[in-house]
């Protein structure tokens, strides 16, 4: 066991999109979800054997729509993802957004890029993909945003997800 | 006499104009409320307050006195 490498994960994101169940699917946790923003107010710790010898420590952090922080939840995301020698500082940095308000979630997702640690974009909630009439062009989108992007719904599958953390490596 | 998000009327767009950023709270601003940006009033709570928006891809409920530091043009 103390053989396994570890590799810490933060995931963030505007509010209500799906961070804490995509967490709860990684890490078997059952952390409280709501429909409603500000569920999570406090960071959430788990792990997730991603395979043989690797480990992910992952953080679920509160949402929020810039690294700005305007509240005491947003203060403590900065925090975290500043302090290098902090024990949450992550390796890789999961964005989680959700299908129907990529646009809105820019903000934050090029705020994190600028920190220039390993980013993964994931894009929550694919199973409303068809009822809402909405497609991705991935392969663009992956090229436009120069980041490894991840289709995943949070209730149904999460498999893939777990193969690009390894990626990160 | 300037037309501000306050002025619409329901299920009018409009686009941005100005707004002053010392008056608007600062989360409008990252969620997309911005000068270009195209605005829909969608709904209004009696007494015009809030007013229910269409921005960005959001909807949002702002106060009347925050509409009304947001002018628009269409």
């Amino acid at each position: 066991m103390s053989n396994d490498k570890v590799v810490k994960v933060a995931l963030v994101g505007n509010p209500n999109t799906g961070k804490t169940s995509l967490f709860n699917q990684l890490t078997g946790l059952k952390q409280k979800v709501g429909n409603y923003p500000g569920i999570t107010v406090e960071k959430k710790q788990g792990v997730c054997k991603l395979s043989d010898n690797i480990i992910a420590e992952i953080t679920d952090l509160p949402g929020t729509y810039s690294i700005n922080p305007t509240s005491m939840d947003e203060t403590m995301v900065l925090d975290t993802l500043l302090n290098e020698k902090g024990k949450s500082f992550p390796d890789v940095i999961i964005v989680v957004v959700e299908i129907e308000n990529i646009k809105r979630n820019l903000l934050l997702f090029t705020q994190i890029k600028d920190l220039k640690i390993p980013t993964i974009l994931v894009i929550n909630m694919i199973d409303q993909m068809k009822r809402k009439g909405i497609s991705i062009d991935v392969k663009k989108l992956e090229e436009k945003l120069k980041t490894k992007i991840v289709l995943v719904s949070a209730r149904k599958n999460i498999g893939k997800l777990k193969q690009w953390n390894i990626q990160f490596d | 006499m300037f037309k501000t998000i306050a002025n619409l009327r329901i299920g009018e767009r409009a686009f941005i104009e100005k707004l002053c950023l010392e008056n608007i709270p600062l989360e409008l601003l990252e969620m997309g409320c911005l000068p270009g940006k195209e605005v829909q009033l969608i709904q209004k709570a009696p007494l015009d307050c809030p007013l229910y928006i269409r921005v960005n891809g959001s909807h949002l409920a702002i106060r009347r006195e925050t509409a009304e530091k947001i002018t628009v043009v269409k």
